[in-house]
């Protein structure tokens, strides 16, 4: 049984990667363990619908953080769900140097993009779209942050 | 009773949220008159002064929750509703701290793909309520400020250091201060008058300009030439990231770092309080925090249930009521010691014991 | 009577579908990027006018005694109630107003007066019913738990008093939404985590002690002499929202268009197929500008359902968009005046609580199906968030708000 909201410091952790899983990541099938690789894509539409943190689960604060690769930030498509501003920074404290696919992010890429706004419109996939995730895309953009 | 009484607002306002709850009273006041809510910091812009074609000075009067005691060379947060949309920009205070002042005073240049400072030049009418975000930054002027100063500022970044210099100016302090100001042309220097009246009026400071238009831009390597004693001043500079990066590097390379202060906008969490038992009195839980946890964090570690939005300290949901105790604000290193008072508790963190409201 | 597959239902093609879903994008777009200065004054307005009824109200009900300000300020007492909780506060909750950055009209820290805490509420409704409308066992507002609204939840003795449970829900319709995100019905069934139960009841408990200390005490003690006017004014006002609220939200999904669906339709649903059950899952209904107002633009379901987080002062406008889009292709749209569409709810709830064989089971005019949906007597049981898709087991967990001061 995971509970949620949990805080940072007691998030469960990745048993490949060692490091900790935020909430839109689920916790496995039953038995398997927890991975950090994979979005699961309930958590992501709760977090969307009740606007809560993908991270940590809690209610979201203002202003809303997105945590994405650069390509993510060019088109404006975000796959992360929402987050405080605190836990995708320490989110990515903790995940700046792992390789390999982590966090839902499937191609490689050189920085992260931690981008603040006030609100996000939520868009699921369309039948023809490839990628059959959900994307966030921010409507009052406040900053974009590079971190290399 | 011959007891005098100050009516404690806090109080008032308190007791006063049992009739509105779950609003607070400042939801209704602020419908009568913007300024009258604290909840979120705003202004009323009272003048839009020009000071060249492409820049002006708001004089903005803040509302309820406004402290009037930034200090030289701070920024504050403006945001303006601009097509049904909040937009925020940090910009320079230019007015100096007054006791008695109700107004702040910023100066914005307008870039020409700025939204905003375009907007704020051009379109901002006296009378439109902005919001606002606290004076914060680490390009802070000390008191009494060091003997020798340089001043080294380029376009828009002339106006934390006019800040600086006003106030030197008005409490009759200025030390031997030599100032280097860059701007495309002649036209375009701010603050051209007021800063040739000023150096004429003191004689300890001198005024380099540079317009980069026709003479290019500054070399560091010619810092020699207008000031050969650099060495031993202590630097403000303030303009474009690449000058400061430039700056940054021959200051570097001259292994005098710490003497070179420049214009942030980002909120770094630099300096340390002491750290000490955080008591939370509604239910008795304590919390042992060192100088670089915050008080949220403390309260989060112990279970409390504690306020919290941006976590930066922009958005004030976090604000508790410090009962007793010292806490420092982990930006700028402002302190909180006055029983009662009401502070932000996401850049805060204890000096000392200190007792919280919740 | 349940879909299994709206696709099936409506008998259009997958091309058809695709291009349904293409078409309502395109409007989806084309309203946000006209978001702008005049939809911010209409939130503005509309919150200065809520917050300047209710103070007229409480003023004015000073002088409860007398019969006319009485009536006077229990009448605008009980609209700026209903303003703030249907157009303003659920509007505002779900979103629609975020894309404006407005530190004070957003929906992470918006707290409406009723006695439901805001985080609770933004889980049980934007979650659990926008997601999962209308789908048997997944859709807590099917019945909410108390009344049988759907030929497949299996009948009990305990419904023939479903009249009397749903005058009570009306009256006492505030108290009913505080507990609705507890899931009375999982914990019955012993499957609610304790932990969270009391975490949510604390948060319940605060609320409602700050909503009944302002209504019953505070105000009746401002009034001095007239105190017990003034508490039994307020208890009018509360009353009216209830059952206002109760009115016009019933009308939502139990109107006889408005279908139900089985689990099979969440598997693998696309977007263009969310968007059909949408519309084929909830009920208009037709009134003149100030009823759309009082009711949260909710008279315009179909397109808050297709579109939650888009302004709702728009909704009339996209509305024509969508009923030309719905005729076009055929899509059933349900709409009708107000007294209709309640009166059809009424007999729902009427009939249901009899057993089945003893009342006709009457669908709308549909096409022909070939779907395998007609199981009746299913246990529905009540699931935790974690078991809504099929395969996934694990317990999802709730929000948790940032301005709820809990302790532990």
């Amino acid at each position: 049984m995971d509970p949620a909201p949990r805080s940072f410091p007691d998030l469960p952790l990745d048993e490949e990667l060692g490091t900790p899983v935020p909430f839109a990541c689920g916790t496995g099938e039953l038995g398997a363990p927890a991975s950090a690789r994979e979005l699961d894509h309930r958590r992501v539409t709760q977090c969307a619908l009740s606007r809560i943190c993908g991270v940590c689960g809690s209610g979201l604060g203002r202003p809303i953080a997105f945590l994405g690769s650069p390509e993510e930030e060019a088109r404006n498509a975000f796959h992360f769900p929402p987050s405080h501003l605190d836990c995708a920074e320490r989110l990515l404290g903790v995940y700046a140097e792992v390789r390999g696919s982590v966090l839902g992010q499937r191609e490689p890429f050189d920085s992260w993009v931690i981008a603040t706004t006030g609100g996000f419109e939520y868009v699921r996939p369309r039948r023809e779209d490839v990628d059959r995730r959900a994307t966030f895309e921010p409507n009052s953009l406040l900053e974009a942050r590079r971190v290399s | 009773m011959a007891v005098s009484t100050i009516i404690p607002w806090e109080r008032v306002r308190t007791v006063g949220s049992r009739l509105t709850t779950p609003l607070h009273p400042d939801d209704y006041l602020s419908l009568v008159n913007p300024l009258w809510s604290a909840r979120e910091l705003r202004g009323r812009v009272e003048e839009v002064i020009p000071e060249t074609d492409d820049a002006a000075t708001l004089v903005i009067r803040p509302g309820w929750g406004w402290r009037y005691n930034h200090s030289p060379g701070q920024y504050v947060g403006i945001g303006v509703q601009v097509e049904g949309r909040f937009q925020w920009r940090s910009y320079s205070i230019s007015s100096p701290p007054k006791r008695n002042g109700r107004t702040i005073a910023i100066t914005v240049r307008a870039m020409p793909e700025g939204l905003l400072s375009s907007h704020l030049v051009k379109g901002l009418a006296p009378g439109t309520i902005v919001r606002l975000a606290s004076p914060e930054g680490d390009f802070v002027l000390p008191d009494p400020p060091p003997a020798k100063i340089l001043f080294l500022v380029a376009g828009s970044g002339i106006t934390p250091v006019m800040a600086m210099l006003r106030t030197l100016d008005r409490r009759g302090s200025m030390p031997d201060v030599v100032m280097h100001y860059s701007s495309p042309n002649a036209e375009r220097m701010i603050f051209r008058e007021e800063l040739d009246a000023l150096s004429e009026k003191h004689e300890g400071l001198t005024l380099h300009k540079l317009h980069t238009d026709t003479d290019g831009m500054l070399d560091f390597a010619d810092l020699d030439d207008f000031c050969p004693d650099w060495r031993e001043r202590e630097v403000w500079a303030c303009g474009p990231s690449g000058m400061l990066d430039a700056a940054t590097e021959h200051w570097k390379d001259a292994d005098l770092e710490d003497q070179l202060h420049l214009e942030r906008f980002s909120l770094e969490v630099g300096g340390e309080a002491e750290g000490g038992t955080v008591t939370f009195q509604t239910s008795g839980k304590k919390a042992e925090a060192d100088g670089a946890t915050t008080i949220l964090e403390a309260g989060e570690s112990v279970g409390i249930g504690m306020p919290y939005g941006c976590r930066m300290g922009i958005c004030h949901t976090c604000t508790l009521t410090l009962v007793k105790g010292a806490i420092k604000d982990l930006r700028n290193g402002e302190e909180y010691n006055q029983p009662n008072e009401q502070v932000q508790t996401c850049v805060t963190a204890a000096m000392g014991d200190c007792t919280f409201d919740i | 009577m349940a879909i299994a597959d709206v696709k099936e239902y409506t008998h259009l093609t997958d091309e058809e579908v695709e291009q349904i879903g293409r078409e309502l994008d395109a409007l989806r777009k084309e309203i946000e990027e006209s978001r702008g200065a005049s939809d911010a004054e209409y939130i503005n307005r509309l919150i200065k006018i809520q917050r300047g009824l209710a103070f007229a109200g409480r003023v004015t009900l000073l002088l409860s005694n007398k019969k006319p300000a009485w009536a006077l300020g229990a009448s605008m007492l009980g609209i700026a109630k209903i303003l703030e909780n249907m157009e303003i506060g659920h509007n505002v909750m779900h979103g629609q107003w975020d894309w404006m950055n407005d530190p004070e009209i957003h929906s992470s820290n918006w707290e409406w007066d009723t006695a439901q805490p805001a985080e609770q509420w933004k889980h049980s409704h934007n979650y659990i019913h926008h997601q999962f409308t209308n789908v048997l066992g997944y859709d807590n507002d099917i019945g909410y738990g108390v009344l049988r609204m759907a030929r497949e939840q299996r009948w009990s003795p305990y419904y023939l008093g479903q009249p009397i449970y749903n005058a009570l829900l009306a009256g006492l319709f505030q108290w009913g939404v505080s507990l609705h995100d507890l899931d009375l019905e999982r914990i019955r069934k012993g499957k609610k985590d304790p932990k969270e139960m009391k975490r949510q009841l604390k948060q319940i408990g605060r609320k409602i002690r700050g909503q009944i200390a302002k209504d019953y005490v505070v105000y009746p003690a401002l009034s001095g002499p007239n105190w017990k006017t003034t508490m039994t004014a307020n208890a009018t006002a509360n009353l009216m929202r209830n059952l206002w609220s109760y009115m016009i939200i019933f009308c939502g999904h139990f109107p006889d268009g408005a279908m139900h669906f089985t689990e099979e339709e969440l598997e693998d649903e696309t977007r263009e197929e969310w968007y059909l059950r949408q519309i084929l899952g909830a009920a208009n209904f037709t009134g003149g500008p100030l009823l759309h107002i009082l009711s949260g633009n909710l008279g315009f379901q179909i397109e808050h359902h297709i579109y939650p987080d888009l302004p709702s002062n728009r909704y009339p406008q996209i509305a024509e968009r969508v009923q030309a889009l719905c005729q076009k292709y055929d899509i059933p749209y349900t709409t009708g005046p107000l007294h209709r569409q309640y009166g059809q709810t009424l007999r729902t709830i009427l009939k249901l609580s009899l057993p089945n064989h003893m009342t006709k089971d009457k669908n709308p005019t549909q096409p022909e199906r070939s779907d395998t949906a007609n199981t009746y007597e299913q246990d529905l049981r009540r699931k935790s968030d974690a078991e809504r898709q099929p395969r996934r087991t694990e317990l999802g967990g709730w929000s948790r708000g940032g301005k709820q001061r809990m302790h532990d």
